[in-house]
């Protein structure tokens, strides 16, 4: 910390500041919500819902100030960009200037606040040292109650990482990969162990901090991110680790990140991209897990894949004929939002409008619900306008698909899945 | 075909309701704005009156609630021409069948009407996030923004009390500002043009700014009309990441 007390204006220049955004980028999640921070002194608060502030060329929203306090790393993860073995511009920043930036940065609404990572410069404990530091001097001497997405650093001190817990609004250890054995491969020096252990412990810290009402501890929780597409394990493999993720460490989000190749000397990891089809799929999937009442093992199991040409929910309704055609009259909440391309949004207007009157299929075309998809699922004041012959339908569901649209192959992933991306939708 | 003409206030758009009430005659378009006058037309002005205003209003409330008068009202915030129009079409229906109708989706009034509040919505909240500050000399904040609807004063709050520091958002389509002290904050509009000193500093900051906008995109994923479905193009030009790029790389 010796830098703080230097004399004259420390501020970042462009090419630090390039070089530590370049190396975070990767990183998926840039949520800014689930926490409501108030500002007691000082300058900032947190927005439940979260606030977009700017959004890029590859469609991803910024929201917070992603960026590394260093890239100079002593693990040679085969995946990343930052590798020891890799060779590309080093650059760290200390703690004041980050913060500096930060503060210049928030109060003219660029961001949301930070998303504080690094990589293992020289120790785990060092760089989680650093990176308290520097969270500490943002809320302490800065007065910053603005939104902080720490990244946690496998293998550090357990007390530091305790500490850190109760200065920020959300903390993240990534998986990296979905299975022990994938990580002993291309990640050799983390081990399953030390990433999962600050999991669990902060979150049964978590529980009790709910429980005694201390509010200044994680507000928004706990997220991971696994990279899809770099090693060779299922669909199904993935969703129930997601969902276990879920049930057990009460993460907030899951993120999957579709393997980009940027290391090509190695023969352990695929050379090309798997394409985001898949990473879009799994997302989908984690959609319906999390907000839609299904579990893992209804939509697919262990050993499958999920299927590229149907989005999860179809190929659910597909394997269950017996449930359909529902009426969208009289069916309950969570039954309509079971039906292919009705979502909470649509469900919640049906209920709405079903009050005044009973609906038509005219009535839910003119309400701008999407009824390509659910005309094979429901009957409308009685009425059944799809088509029985499950081969037919499953055709149609495919071809009505944006997904599957060649412009769109090449995309991120859809509109509504990026928002939530973005957003985390608590 | 009858014609409202009202003062463009919320107590002049309540009077319309009370006319149409009292003559038992429901007019095709209600208006507060100059239009093209036809043959047909039977225009009527309809004069402000507080006490008749106090008496539809105290209806709305009965029949709905004060959040349904809320929501009638935060509709008129849209520069939709037709929006005062839409508000009292789906008034009048309150009115009639003595209930809460602004969730009768089937309804091409109430549809009309959720679709201007769910644009003001959305607008709003894309203005937390695309209003860009600036530091003018002195310390205080200054930003410009140019929204479709009226909701300036809607996001100030938000501002008030995230920065608690001074502050200027000048909505310069209708050339009204927000200022604050950092506590509160007072709509107003001036009389002559505003003129803003950044403070040196501010050139630095906004290029630092735009080089991390353009490092945090990943060139492998570019998807430009993803990007404009969250982000507008209209919004580009007063954002301080978008507004220097030269154009050819925002081309699709």
């Amino acid at each position: 910390m010796k830098q703080m007390f230097e004399k004259g204006e420390n501020m970042i220049d462009q090419n630090t500041l390039k070089i530590l955004t370049d190396s975070a980028k990767y990183d998926v999640s840039c949520s800014s919500s689930g926490s409501e921070r108030k500002r007691d002194f000082g300058i900032g608060n947190c927005h439940m819902a979260g606030i977009c502030h700017s959004f890029t060329q590859d469609g991803r929203c910024i929201s917070l100030l992603k960026i590394l306090m260093s890239n100079k790393c002593v693990y040679d993860c085969l995946y990343c960009v930052n590798r020891r073995s890799n060779d590309v511009p080093r650059a760290s920043a200390n703690p004041k200037d980050l913060c500096e930036l930060i503060m210049d940065f928030y109060k003219r609404n660029y961001i949301e606040g930070v998303f504080l990572s690094s990589a293992v410069d020289k120790s785990p404990n060092e760089t989680m040292e650093r990176l308290l530091d520097t969270v500490i001097m943002l809320r302490k001497v800065y007065g910053f109650n603005g939104y902080i997405h720490l990244k946690g650093i496998p293998s550090a001190d357990r007390l530091m990482v305790m500490r850190a817990a109760s200065f920020v609004d959300r903390m993240s250890f990534n998986i990296e990969l979905p299975s022990e054995k994938s990580l002993k491969l291309l990640a050799p020096q983390k081990s399953k162990n030390a990433i999962i252990r600050p999991m669990r412990e902060l979150s049964s810290e978590y529980l009790i901090a709910k429980e005694e009402k201390r509010k200044h501890f994680l507000p928004a929780g706990q997220t991971t991110q696994m990279i899809v597409g770099a090693s060779d394990e299922s669909d199904g493999k993935v969703l129930k680790l997601t969902e276990s993720l879920y049930s057990f460490y009460k993460l907030k989000r899951v993120y999957f990140s579709s393997y980009v190749p940027t290391n090509y000397d190695t023969n352990l990891l695929p050379k090309t991209s798997v394409g985001l089809l898949k990473e879009h799929r799994l997302y989908q999937a984690d959609w319906l897990l999390r907000f839609y009442g299904f579990s893992a093992s209804e939509l697919i199991s262990e050993d499958e894949d999920l299927d590229p040409m149907l989005d999860p929910k179809c190929a659910w309704a597909l394997k269950h004929p017996e449930l359909f055609p529902v009426e969208v009259n009289t069916a309950p909440p969570e039954v309509l939002v079971r039906v292919p391309g009705i979502g909470i949004k649509g469900a919640n207007k049906i209920i709405m409008a079903r009050r005044y009157t009973k609906l038509t299929l005219e009535d839910l075309v003119k309400m701008r619900i999407v009824t390509k998809r659910a005309i094979h699922f429901i009957t409308a004041n009685g009425k059944f306008f799809g088509k029985e012959h499950l081969p037919t339908v499953r055709l149609l569901l495919s071809l009505n698909d944006k997904a599957l649209e060649p412009k769109q192959m090449s995309m991120f992933s859809d509109q509504e899945t990026t928002l939530s991306l973005i957003t985390g939708e608590l | 075909m009858i014609v409202y003409k009202f003062d463009s206030t919320k107590e002049g758009l309540l009077c319309c309701l009370f006319e149409s009430f009292s003559k038992k005659e429901l007019p095709e378009l209600v208006t507060s704005s100059t239009f093209q006058e036809q043959f047909e037309m039977q225009v009527k002005i309809i004069e402000t009156n507080a006490v008749n205003a106090e008496r539809v209003s105290k209806g709305l409330i009965k029949y709905g609630s004060i959040a349904l008068l809320n929501r009638l009202f935060y509709a008129l915030r849209s520069s939709d021409s037709l929006s005062e129009n839409a508000v009292f079409q789906v008034a009048y229906k309150c009115l009639k069948n003595r209930r809460d109708e602004t969730y009768n989706l089937t309804d091409s009034d109430v549809l009309y009407f959720t679709d201007l509040c769910s644009k003001i919505n959305t607008e709003r909240h894309r203005y937390l996030g695309f209003t860009r500050f600036s530091e003018a000399q002195g310390g205080i904040l200054y930003a410009h923004i140019e929204p479709d609807n009226d909701i300036v004063d809607l996001i100030a709050p938000h501002f008030v009390k995230r920065l608690a520091l001074r502050f200027i958002i000048h909505d310069v389509v209708r050339n009204k500002v927000v200022i604050s002290d950092g506590k509160a904050f007072e709509v107003f509009k001036p009389t002559t043009p505003l003129v803003v000193y950044l403070s040196p500093k501010e050139k630095e900051i906004e290029a630092l700014w735009q080089k991390y906008y353009q490092s945090v995109n990943i060139t492998e994923r570019k998807n430009l009309k993803q990007m404009h479905n969250f982000m507008p193009r209209r919004y580009e030009k007063r954002l301080v990441e978008t507004k220097n790029l030269s154009s050819p790389i925002f081309k699709d």
